[in-house]
């Protein structure tokens, strides 16, 4: 007994000073993804829009894209957060819409070049509106947020070798109730490298 | 007593480990009694210290909430972090056949039970929530009282 309480006093003196050290390797984020991200195209032109006070304070520690797009003529809200730095700042979109009062009408996967993609049609008060969320490692895009956990946990566990990270994509048309998901693809392809 | 002092580490660790835990409660509707779905679970803790029985020891349980809730801390998710902490504390107690449905029911004041049962109206995820605390906790004490402990 004497042997295994010294065995779990080992275990605990590791487990909080490597669980400090880790903390501090540097892992390779989103940013540059973000950055090749072009604004304009053949068939799209884009701005940037500043963080109002509320998301900075809120992604004040990660890599975040907030982008305004004229796609072919939708006009599109297109976000994308990278949480390298901060995993819990990227939630379940769903979870978040709900959370902010916002009531789910339908939802549907989508299919996309690689994997699929959520849409969902949700309503708030008297505004009905569609949004197409999906999870991309810069290769394969996946609406389950599930597989978002698994896959960045597992990226941590292993320093960053298990691949790129992933990030959230969440598209959201302005001026519109619907988004026509697929000529949003292929009127702005480059969006899938993200 | 002094044999006490690896339990209290743990628990200390756990709980820093799980300390996003009060802020998922306050933020979250659907988490909003989870601290209540908590004291619930805790309630053979209590009433095995109010009793005065000597202390378990559990090293098993105590070396699954130190790897759970590293795990947890180098993979940055909550779920192992809180699962940590419930094994940290049902290492308090000795170990008996009710704590294979006690133990899980401490999903109940864990933030993913909120995202688990997302779907379900408001007022169904709080008495989900409290019905599965009270669920492990009452075959955790019918089962203290049958063994006398």
């Amino acid at each position: 007994m004497a042997k295994t309480r010294i065995g779990l006093w080992i275990a605990l003196a590791i487990a909080i000073g490597v669980g400090l050290v880790w903390q501090f390797y540097p892992l390779p984020d989103a940013a540059q993804r973000f950055r090749d991200l072009p604004l304009y195209g053949k068939n799209y032109i884009g701005r940037n829009l500043p963080l109002v006070d509320f998301e900075k304070e809120y992604f004040r520690n990660i890599n975040v894209l907030k982008r305004l797009y004229q796609v072919g003529d939708q006009h599109l809200f297109i976000t994308a957060l990278d949480g390298t730095t901060n995993r819990h700042a990227v939630h379940d979109p769903l979870y978040c819409f709900r959370g902010a009062g916002w009531e789910l009408l339908s939802e549907k996967r989508v299919p996309m070049p690689h994997g699929d993609a959520m849409l969902l049609e949700l309503k708030h008060e008297d505004k009905i509106q569609q949004a197409l969320y999906w999870f991309s490692n810069g290769q394969n895009e996946y609406a389950s947020p599930l597989r978002y956990w698994l896959e960045a946990t597992w990226r941590r566990l292993t320093l960053g070798h298990s691949g790129p990270e992933p990030v959230l994509i969440m598209v959201q048309p302005l001026d519109k109730q619907n988004l026509d998901w697929t000529a949003l693809i292929q009127g702005f392809p480059e969006l899938l490298k993200l | 007593m002094a044999n006490f002092w690896i339990e209290i580490a743990v628990i200390a660790y756990c709980t820093w480990q799980a300390s996003d835990l009060p802020t998922a409660w306050y933020g979250t509707p659907s988490m909003r009694w989870g601290w209540l779905a908590m004291l619930i679970w805790c309630l053979p803790i209590l009433i095995y210290f109010i009793r005065r029985r000597p202390l378990g020891s559990n090293p098993l349980l105590l070396g699954m909430a130190i790897l759970s809730s590293f795990l947890g801390s180098i993979g940055s998710l909550h779920i192992l972090q809180h699962l940590g902490l419930a094994f940290a504390l049902a290492a308090l107690l000795p170990l008996s056949w009710p704590m294979l449905i006690w133990v899980p029911s401490a999903a109940s004041w864990m933030s993913a039970f909120g995202w688990f049962a997302r779907f379900y109206p408001l007022a169904i995820v709080i008495v989900l929530q409290i019905g599965i605390a009270l669920l492990g906790t009452c075959l955790m004490l019918i089962d203290q009282r049958q063994r006398k402990v």
